[in-house]
């Protein structure tokens, strides 16, 4: 055991002797380390966030889109295509169990935009057209008051649900229970405000007025379309089930025998999170290797500064031979010094860059994202196993070179 | 004193030492033989490019022969290894050089442990023994110096106490006055005197300056990679 000790001794004092030139050449380390500590919990904070999104539209819910789609491509509708191949009656069909018997709700949309205003206060406001289930699809709680009922959908009552940002922008602190507010000249009672739910994703969720989506379409649209329908599903693991029952429904309402001709598009968000998991997993893996190379980088430093190192320690090499040093203890303490240099770059890399992915998160979670901090044990553990690599790699070089001086010419060297 | 009367300590038959590859060959030494015993205190003198360096790196364990047999305490190490050799130069040689050849940003405490270290020796004795051997050097003040903050005749000093440490069966000195002031050399010669008359160490110095050389009691005059003299004070 005392034979192993001495080289890391010695290294140790050596390194510590050299404080400038072993800070220098383990910035590399440190950098290349952070940064692909960094790139993967930011990678991941970034995922979480998309997947939040997606998940917080709910991942047992089933949307149609009208329009076919093109070769696997995206569904027409997204393109900003007015497709009016779905309809109120579409979405009726599919609330009727006999159809989906898996469906427990169902909301057609139809959105707009116009001006919302009460007394003196005037707003820019998006209002959507939906159904009396809304509220149960989407998992929406309701802050005051109620929503429409069927019954009022069926009569065209002109009803107003508001969210909780343009209650406070209209009404400013007063109560809008029960007050009749303006959009777009026409009258509605606001009978509702629905509790804040804060921005998610891209979207603020809590300027939209909710109105029956007949009295959307034939009063202030004046349309007989509806611009996607969503179907939430008893249980995800009827999903598949659904799926099938909701294109045979569709199908057999529009006329259409073969699934080529479809003119609306069906998805599944549970699938769409799985694609969009994979998706930035890839990226995720691709921006990794990116900060992959700053570590082979930093390697590379480390072993033109040893190899510098070497040259400028000849005399010491060749006195320590002189001394009895055994070519392999001369090798150790430059291999240790190497390893010693990227393992420390590495225990600072990795509070460095974890760090800043803490500060990345913070903020984003500040500004309302739901961001995820996610700092895996396993890109730590890689990265430690990384240094060490490149400690022992780059370092083997240069330590070789230095074991197998001449010591006569190593002493006679100036 | 580490050897039996009867086996010289070192001992060369016949060796040459010869560089460079075959047909651009340089012979830097000829057909040498000569042993030295215990306790003796020898000068190899000789004119640069004579061959002195060649045959005190060959007695030093820092170079092997080409040609012939090399014996010390009797055994021949002529085909060691570079472990074996590196065992035996921490063991029985102290090197001392002319350009002192200390580890800068190290103490002198520091710099005479190194020997120590690859000799295995505990480290609670090799702090002892080192400061036990700077105090015998009269520099007992200056244990935690950088050699930086030493003169020339404390740095040699220091590097005499480093070469003694693991009390060696030779001391191999390589001009060791070359570069100092003649009062600090006379210093160092003194000690090498003390040395060999009061407490029996084997030295051997090499040299180009005759009156340094006079500090022996036995001077080899070396040139052309031949022995030319060998004489004895009488």
């Amino acid at each position: 055991m005392v034979i192993k000790t001495i080289p890391l001794k010695l290294a140790l004092k050596s390194l510590f002797i050299n404080k400038g030139r072993t800070f220098l050449t383990s910035l590399g380390i440190m950098i290349g380390i952070a940064s692909v500590i960094m790139v993967i919990s930011i990678g991941s904070g970034a995922q979480s966030l998309i997947l939040n999104q997606i998940k917080s539209i709910g991942s047992d819910l089933i949307g149609i889109l009208p329009g076919g789609q093109i070769e696997n491509g995206p569904p027409v509708a997204v393109l900003g295509i007015t497709i009016t191949t779905l309809t109120l009656k579409d979405a009726e069909a599919l609330s009727n169990l006999n159809n989906v018997p898996h469906s427990i709700a169902v909301t057609p949309y139809v959105k707009g935009n116009g001006i919302a205003s009460y007394g003196g206060e005037a707003i820019d406001a998006f209002y959507n057209g939906v159904s009396y289930q809304y509220l149960e699809v989407e998992e929406v709680d309701l802050g005051n008051g109620r929503f429409f009922t069927q019954n009022e959908q069926q009569s065209m009552e002109r009803v107003a649900i508001l969210g909780s940002s343009v209650a406070n922008d209209l009404f400013s602190g007063s109560d809008p229970l029960g007050k009749n507010i303006r959009l777009n000249r026409e009258t509605f009672r606001v009978i509702g405000i629905l509790k804040e739910r804060g921005t998610v994703g891209f979207q603020n969720r809590d300027n939209q007025i909710f109105i029956p989506v007949t009295v959307a379409q034939k009063i202030l649209l004046g349309i007989n379309y509806v611009s996607l329908i969503r179907v939430k599903i008893n249980n995800t693991q009827n999903m598949e089930q659904a799926e099938q029952d909701i294109l045979m429904t569709l199908r057999e309402r529009h006329n259409i025998r073969d699934s080529k001709d479809d003119d609306f598009t069906v998805a599944r968000i549970d699938t769409a999170i799985t694609t969009l998991g994979a998706i930035t997993n890839v990226l995720k893996f691709f921006l990794a290797s990116i900060a992959a190379i700053s570590l082979i980088i930093g390697g590379i430093g480390i072993m033109n500064i040893m190899l510098i190192s070497v040259t400028e320690r000849i005399r010491e090499i060749g006195l320590r031979k002189a001394l009895g040093a055994k070519p392999k203890s001369i090798r150790n303490q430059f291999l240790l010094e190497a390893m010693i240099v990227t393992i420390i770059g590495g225990i600072i890399g990795i509070t460095f860059g974890s760090l800043v992915a803490t500060l990345v998160a913070f903020l984003a979670q500040k500004m309302g994202y739901q961001w995820d901090l996610i700092i895996s044990p396993n890109s730590i553990i890689l990265s430690l196993m990384m240094s060490c690599l490149i400690g022992i790699g780059f370092g083997y070089y240069p330590a070789k070179k230095a074991a197998n001086l001449n010591p006569i010419n190593a002493l006679r060297h100036e | 004193m580490k050897t039996h009367q009867n086996i010289p300590l070192i001992e060369l038959k016949n060796v040459k030492k010869i560089y460079g590859l075959e047909g651009a060959e340089t012979t830097a030494l000829k057909d040498i033989s000569f042993s030295i015993n215990s306790g003796e205190f020898i000068a190899i003198i000789g004119h640069s490019g004579s061959g002195k360096s060649t045959l005190m790196n060959i007695i030093g364990f820092l170079d092997t022969v080409s040609h012939g047999n090399y014996y010390f305490k009797g055994e021949n190490i002529t085909n060691f290894n570079e472990n074996q050799l590196a065992e035996i130069r921490n063991k029985e040689i102290g090197f001392v050089f002319q350009s002192f050849n200390l580890l800068a940003r190290t103490t002198a405490l520091d710099n005479v442990k190194m020997p120590l270290i690859y000799a295995n020796v505990p480290e609670s004795q090799q702090n002892e023994r080192a400061q036990k051997m700077l105090i015998m050097m009269g520099l007992e003040h200056r244990l935690h110096h950088m050699p930086n903050q030493l003169s020339g005749g404390q740095q040699q000093r220091v590097a005499i106490s480093r070469a003694l440490i693991n009390q060696p069966s030779l001391i191999l000195a390589d001009e060791p006055t070359g570069n100092l002031d003649s009062h600090s050399g006379d210093e160092v010669m003194k000690i090498f005197n003390r040395l060999n008359k009061e407490e029996g160490h084997t030295i051997i110095l090499v040299t180009h300056e005759k009156n340094i050389a006079a500090h022996a009691e036995r001077i080899i005059t070396i040139l052309d990679g031949k022995i030319i003299s060998d004489e004895r004070k009488s």
